[in-house]
């Protein structure tokens, strides 16, 4: 019965999330601003995503409440997987959290239809400061000039590998000066080696953050114009990157993408069926949790016409139809502050954006060189790719980093077929 | 009775033609009141929203509800979809595939109501298990199965020399693999309603047909299968009703990024696609409209046939 019901529930769902109009949408007039006294009370709603991170906010809330005693916050936590369909739907009936996660490529989307508050007057009144955080993670919250999210933490890209089998295959471990040669030679060699006993020089992959963004970063090329208008996908630096993770396939340097989509691209680097790995430091845990941790390093990321690696991070954002304006603006500020940031680090469930806080990160797995991924964001990170409505060509990409990778689509062919759907939607969002 | 209406007033003569149907008339409202929760229930969450949903096949709308009349552009939009087709044919062949497990339904529940099987109630659980379990469950469990490397399908079909492909994410396979692990799940479903059909069976039917010497296998054709017909009837109806929503097995079972994704996809999934993902709910609405229609029609299809091959004793 469960399932006979179920195309009928989404449906109604649909249905339900259309027909309630969006009546209260729209706030932008009034500027937020701090409480006049730490005596105001009121009720917050704070959403989140991650239930790992959960105890950490809860310390959060807590420290806050010794400077406001009187405002209650509430947490509520769903999901990843549903958090954007459920703020979706929120968002249209107008029942947003007063405080709550936002990410990168949905924050134009919020900003646009007036469903977040906009910042500036906290920044003017110097109880948020832009400064305090890495530049291209705070770029990626604002919007036309206008702030709509203050950083929580960020993630950038690190090249992790396994220092017993670059040994066995007789191969030097990677260094921070790698450039794409080394890095594709030693990938070979692995393979060429322990190939009998299936292990890959390079886990591959087709994600976009951990792999193709870095790459096409690298190869001085761009994902999105600057005005967030036209596609880069189509450029030759593009198509350099792309080549070289399909040649990779090719030549078994790293697995089929039929491999990849059967076993994640992580599994096979953490059971030590791949040498080497492009990821983001929210995977510390796993790695750190992993059989072969003790054989597992991490450094930068190669370079090819420059170094670089996309950064991104959640960013704390508050409704702009929230009934506590005042207590909503407090509990921002200082969550957007060194304290909460510091409780977070200890926590070691995230790495906090605010700057000079991460001490305690970097020391929470200290067998891995975790100040990597502190420097790739002071040192050489790039804005995180986004436009208005981000889902719809990351969908796209979905569909043709996989088919491109695998050698299904030539580079040439595949990457103009993508840019062009990808620009599509980019022109169905000018409207 | 009758005769004495019929001298009255013409719209008395109506109310004792509904008299002979039904009490309404004369209970009032209160089969309303008995019957509201279910009314208000089908309204609100079922008729309601289908109303809706065919309002905004015609309506362009924004990610929170802000809604533009559009004319039939997404009538259009969809006729000149060629990814509708090909999910609407894959949707089709997943239906084949999973309806393939009432015949094995048939003869396994027969079998499980020989008299004097030992640990009946013990098979029939485990028969009936994957029913209950959670869709996304099951699909984590098969994907494993299906592993291209490591799985234990691919080790299993090794040890005689066969080397498996990449189930889940080549083109062709995975379709395949798809179907046979929703006709799995959908089986335990089959097996209950038609083993309380066998129950059902008076036995001196068989008892006859013994005296005529019909062996086994003659009374499974002659008697069981006949007699079974009302059940297998609305097995196949509601298994192919399921088959036709198939999304949570796809979603779960596919992940992200399959280079077999567009091979294997359904409409249901399409429309999650694009009404969650791309924000076009509008042209999500008509994918929505066309799938109910689809759905209606290849019912309306099996209740029509059925008095060729259905026997209502």
């Amino acid at each position: 019965m469960r399932r006979r019901t179920f195309g009928l529930a989404v449906a109604a769902a649909a249905g339900f999330g259309l027909s309630a109009c969006s009546d209260g949408g729209g706030g932008g007039g009034e500027d937020l601003a701090m409480p006049e006294d730490t005596e105001i009370s009121a009720s917050l709603n704070y959403g989140i995503w991650d239930d790992v991170q959960a105890p950490a906010m809860e310390e959060i809330i807590s420290a806050f409440n010794e400077e406001y005693p009187n405002i209650e916050v509430n947490i509520t936590i769903a999901p990843f997987d549903q958090y954007f369909t459920r703020l979706q739907t929120q968002a249209g009936s107008g029942e947003l959290p007063d405080v709550f996660w936002m990410n990168g490529p949905n924050v134009q989307l919020y900003a646009s239809e007036d469903m977040l508050m906009p910042l500036s007057s906290l920044i003017e009144s110097g109880d948020i400061d832009p400064a305090n955080y890495p530049d291209a993670m705070n770029a990626l919250y604002v919007m036309d000039g206008e702030q709509y999210a203050v950083p929580k933490d960020f993630d950038t890209i690190g090249l992790w590998f396994n220092t017993r089998l670059f040994d066995e295959a007789g191969v030097e471990h990677p260094t921070a000066e790698w450039t794409w040669e080394d890095f594709r030679s030693a990938a070979k060699t692995i393979s060429d080696e322990l190939g009998d006993q299936g292990v890959y020089g390079f886990a591959g992959g087709v994600t976009n953050q951990a792999l193709v963004y870095p790459a096409i970063m690298q190869a001085g090329g761009e994902i999105i114009s600057e005005d967030g208008t036209t596609s880069g996908y189509d450029s030759p630096e593009a198509q350099k990157a792309f080549q070289m993770f399909a040649d990779m396939v090719e030549d078994g340097s790293s697995p089929s993408v039929q491999t990849t989509t059967d076993t994640d691209y992580y599994d096979l680097f953490s059971s030590e069926k791949a040498a080497m790995a492009w990821d983001g430091n929210w995977r510390v845990a796993t790695y750190a949790e992993s059989p072969a941790m003790e054989n597992i390093q991490v450094t930068h990321l190669p370079r090819d016409e420059r170094q670089a690696t996309p950064i991104h991070g959640i960013g704390n954002a508050v409704s702009a139809n929230t009934d506590h304006p005042e207590a909503a603006a407090a509990f921002l500020a200082f969550l957007g502050g060194e304290r909460a940031a510091i409780i977070q680090a200890e926590a070691g469930t995230a790495n906090p954006a605010y700057a000079g806080s991460q001490d305690a990160f970097v020391e929470s797995v200290p067998e891995f060189d975790l100040q990597v991924f502190i420097d790739a964001a002071d040192e050489y990170a790039v804005e995180y790719p986004v436009s208005l409505n981000t889902a719809a060509w990351l969908n796209e990409e979905s569909e043709y980093f996989p088919a491109i990778i695998s050698g299904d689509m030539t580079v040439e062919e595949g990457t103009r077929e993508l840019a062009a759907a990808m620009n599509e939607h980019l022109e169905a969002e000018q409207g | 009775m009758t005769a004495e209406t019929e001298g009255l007033a013409p719209g008395a003569g109506r109310t004792s033609a509904k008299r002979r149907r039904g009490p309404s008339s004369r209970d009032g409202f209160w089969p309303w009141l008995f019957l509201s929760p279910i009314l208000i229930g089908m309204g609100a969450f079922y008729l309601w929203p289908i109303v809706q949903t065919f309002y905004n096949t015609f309506m362009s709308i924004g990610p929170f509800g802000s809604a533009e009349f559009a004319g039939l552009d997404n009538y259009r939009k969809l006729l000149a979809e060629p990814d509708f087709l090909r999910s609407v044919l894959n949707t089709i062949i997943y239906a084949g595939i999973v309806l393939l497990g009432v015949p094995m339904a048939i003869v396994i529940s027969s079998l499980l109501n020989r008299p004097g099987l030992r640990f009946a109630t013990l098979y029939r659980t485990l028969f009936f298990m994957p029913y209950v379990a959670m869709p996304t469950a099951i699909a984590l469990v098969w994907r494993t199965i299906y592993n291209g490397d490591f799985g234990i399908l691919n080790t299993f079909l090794a040890a005689f020399g066969i080397d498996g492909p990449h189930w889940i994410s080549t083109p062709g396979y995975s379709l395949a693999a798809l179907g046979a692990m929703g006709l799995w799940s959908a089986l335990g479903f089959s097996l209950i309603i038609l083993s309380a059909g066998l129950q059902n069976i008076p036995t001196e039917l068989y008892e006859a047909a013994q005296l005529d010497g019909a062996g086994q296998w003659r009374q499974f054709i002659s008697v069981t299968v006949p007699m079974l017909t009302p059940s297998i009837f609305l097995v196949v109806v509601v298994t192919s009703i399921n088959a036709f929503q198939l999304f949570d097995l796809l979603f779960a079972l596919m992940g992200p990024s399959n280079p077999a994704l567009r091979q294997t996809q359904s409409m249901v999934f399409m429309f999650y696609e694009q009404g969650f993902i791309i924000n076009d709910k509008g042209y999500a609405s008509v994918i929505a409209m066309a799938i109910m229609v689809i759905v209606a029609l290849f019912t309306l299809v099996q209740f029509r046939l059925q008095n060729r091959w259905v026997n209502y004793v």
